[in-house]
């Protein structure tokens, strides 16, 4: 058994091999994605990072009626009040700009007479995309607790009061983050999308050229023919398929390790993923690569054609990416959601990056749970990868 | 040799279409046995089931004694079968094919090359040999189909209606083939509707409408039989003309 399906993976390696589009579309694009993604990550970083540290300009009406402590507050933080003229809600409404400030008639004069003053701060934070609104408004907010802190100080001293007393909890914050976990950053987003699509991606032509290819082509029952049994014949073509959908996973995770050490100093900031980071992806995601190659070929085997091996593996694709984005987005606190299939896996990487402590067994469950779906599937495509069935099927 | 005992497939809910339905003959060796019939006979079910391709409802395949409902894989490393399909894998060249195909049987090595090249000689396809198999012509596809199945020079050959859609060379060539089979004492059972065929090269005929068998014998015993002149005639005598018209309308939608 062993011989057959050696040589029918060899076989289905070669000829899947020599097909320049499916190369393309297993080996090159992976890599592509690989690199993409380690340029993105800094690059994004460094997006957010420019976003939260230049300066803020922010329409505004009633500028006059501001006083000058609190003008000099908003200078201190690199706040700008550009007058606006016109209908500032609408400009607002229409997401032209993040946020607006209105200052009330006697604004400055309420602050001299110690009676309670408002501001109006109008905000839209679909403004602008994810990189948008929230940072004009986040500094605005900041702006205005420090000068709240300031005159509070000033009235309680006129009093002869400790201003110390105005803060019972003083809070300091202090970043932690090291330069591998701000590397993960993005990354734990982004390795858990790039390893479902790349196995996607990657198995995707030979999976439905090693079945539905082969009924199209004519050759399947002169390989049925063959004292090659069913069991041999399958898993010979889900070796070729696991190849080609594991070496792109290899590829894509190397290729993204390169890129993010061949990035220049100034764009990662010390900020680069270790090796072992990628090293545990590619541990997990080879499990994933099985799993997904045997679903992959379970589908295209119930098919007759190429097309509708293609139309048929596209429903497939968000099966697997769903779980993918949602471990991107929500990370699990329990060991045992690390058993789900996909999303399990995809949360290990995720949390891999960032360089979070895994919960115990949290690596053993995201591979048992690949490997667990993988049987499944197997079991399942075994039945329906028999002579007769293929024969005769759909 | 093959012995075809009472062999039976049944298709549908209540087994309402008998596809083949208690079929039996011999192929020995040395000779070339024809199996004749109008579409959707019941010819490639038939052989099918000999190939150990899809599994009988009844009867059995006996191949140099091993019986095809309890050692298939066996049956199947015994015989050499060449499909109607001409399939082939375009992004290879035939010799990898053959080795492909010669590596199921056990071949390797130096053995497995110098049978892969005498397919070749034998073939005359020394030309195309290493080339791959995109935009090959149909003839130089059933070369590669007929090479496939002769990579581990099986005893007993099943070829499945080897000349249709050929060129007049390439005819000739495969008739050629088929009666070099027999002169190297191989067993050769081949289907085919063209009656001048099956006249020209076959030992024995066995003639199967909707599904059995309703003669057998040498072209001249069933001319004879038919007391007809030639063996087109006499197959039409033999099948029946509304059997004839009910195997080729009634099975529509499986294959023969």
């Amino acid at each position: 058994m062993l011989g057959h399906i050696n040589n029918i993976w060899r076989k289905e390696l070669l000829d899947g091999t020599r097909d320049r589009r499916s190369l393309a579309q297993s080996l090159l694009l992976p890599l592509i994605l690989g690199i993409m993604a380690a340029v993105l990550s800094p690059v994004m970083t460094a997006v957010i990072t420019s976003r939260q540290q230049s300066s803020v300009t922010i329409p505004a009406q009633g500028i006059e009626y501001l006083g000058r402590e609190l003008i000099d507050t908003f200078r201190l933080l690199d706040i700008t009040l550009e007058p606006h003229a016109g209908d500032l809600e609408a400009t607002i409404r229409s997401g032209d700009e993040a946020a607006g400030l209105i200052v009330p008639e006697g604004f400055s004069d309420r602050i001299d007479n110690e009676e309670p003053a408002g501001l109006i701060l109008l905000t839209n934070r679909t403004s602008g995309g994810i990189f948008g609104g929230s940072f004009s408004v986040q500094r605005l907010v900041l702006a205005i607790n420090s000068y709240n802190q300031l005159v509070s100080i000033e009235r309680v001293e006129l009093r002869g009061v400790d201003p110390a007393l105005l803060v019972p909890v003083e809070l300091e914050s202090r970043d932690l983050a090291t330069p591998e976990q701000l590397g993960g950053f993005f990354a734990a987003f982004m390795l858990p999308i790039l390893i479902g699509m790349v196995a996607v991606l990657g198995g995707l032509f030979i999976a439905i050229d090693v079945t539905a290819g082969e009924k199209e082509r004519g050759t399947l029952e002169a390989l049925l023919v063959t004292p090659a049994s069913d069991a041999a014949i399958f898993f010979g073509k889900l070796a070729a398929v696991f190849t080609m959908t594991a070496v792109p996973i290899v590829l894509a995770f190397m290729g993204f390790w390169a890129a993010s050490n061949l990035l220049p100093e100034s764009v990662t900031k010390g900020a680069v993923l270790p090796i072992g980071v990628i090293f545990g992806a590619i541990l997990i995601g080879l499990p994933l690569a099985l799993f997904i190659s045997v679903v992959l070929m379970t589908i295209s085997i119930r098919t007759k054609s190429f097309k509708a091996a293609q139309s048929s593996v596209g429903a497939m694709q968000l099966f697997v990416l769903i779980p993918i984005f949602a471990a991107a987005f929500v990370l699990p606190t329990e060991s045992t959601a690390f058993l789900i299939p996909i999303y399990g896996p995809a949360a290990v990487v995720a949390k891999l990056a960032v360089g979070a402590t895994l919960p115990d067994n949290a690596i053993l469950f995201g591979i048992i749970s690949s490997l667990l779906a993988a049987s499944v599937a197997m079991v399942i495509a075994l039945r329906l990868f028999n002579r007769e069935r293929l024969l005769y099927s759909v | 040799m093959i012995e075809i005992k009472d062999l039976k497939k049944h298709y549908g809910e209540d087994g309402e279409i008998k596809a083949v339905d208690g079929v039996s003959f011999d192929c020995p060796d040395g000779q070339i046995t024809g199996l004749l019939g109008p579409n959707g006979a019941g010819k490639t079910t038939t052989l099918r089931m000999i190939a150990a391709l899809i599994k009988p409802m009844g009867g059995t395949v006996i191949v140099d004694g091993h019986d095809v409902t309890t050692d298939a894989q066996m049956v199947r490393s015994l015989l050499g079968v060449q499909s109607d399909m001409l399939g082939v894998y375009p992004r290879l060249t035939p010799r990898e094919q053959f080795r492909y195909y010669g590596r199921f049987y056990g071949l390797k090595g130096e053995a497995l090359e110098s049978r892969v090249q005498a397919v070749i000689e034998e073939l005359k396809m020394e030309e195309i040999a290493d080339r791959r198999a995109e935009g090959f012509s149909r003839g130089q596809r059933q070369k590669i189909v007929l090479g496939r199945a002769l990579v581990h020079d099986p005893h007993n050959i099943i070829m499945d209606e080897p000349t249709t859609g050929l060129d007049v060379m390439a005819v000739r060539d495969t008739r050629q083939t088929i009666r070099d089979f027999r002169d190297q004492d191989r067993c050769v059972l081949f289907s085919t509707h063209y009656m001048d065929e099956a006249e020209r090269l076959c030992d024995n005929i066995a003639i199967i409408v909707k599904g059995k068998i309703v003669a057998f014998g040498t072209p001249s015993d069933l001319i004879a039989r038919a007391q007809t002149v030639n063996l087109e005639d006499a197959f039409v005598a033999l099948a029946g003309r509304e059997g004839l018209l009910r195997s080729e309308y009634s099975q529509r939608g499986r294959e023969d």
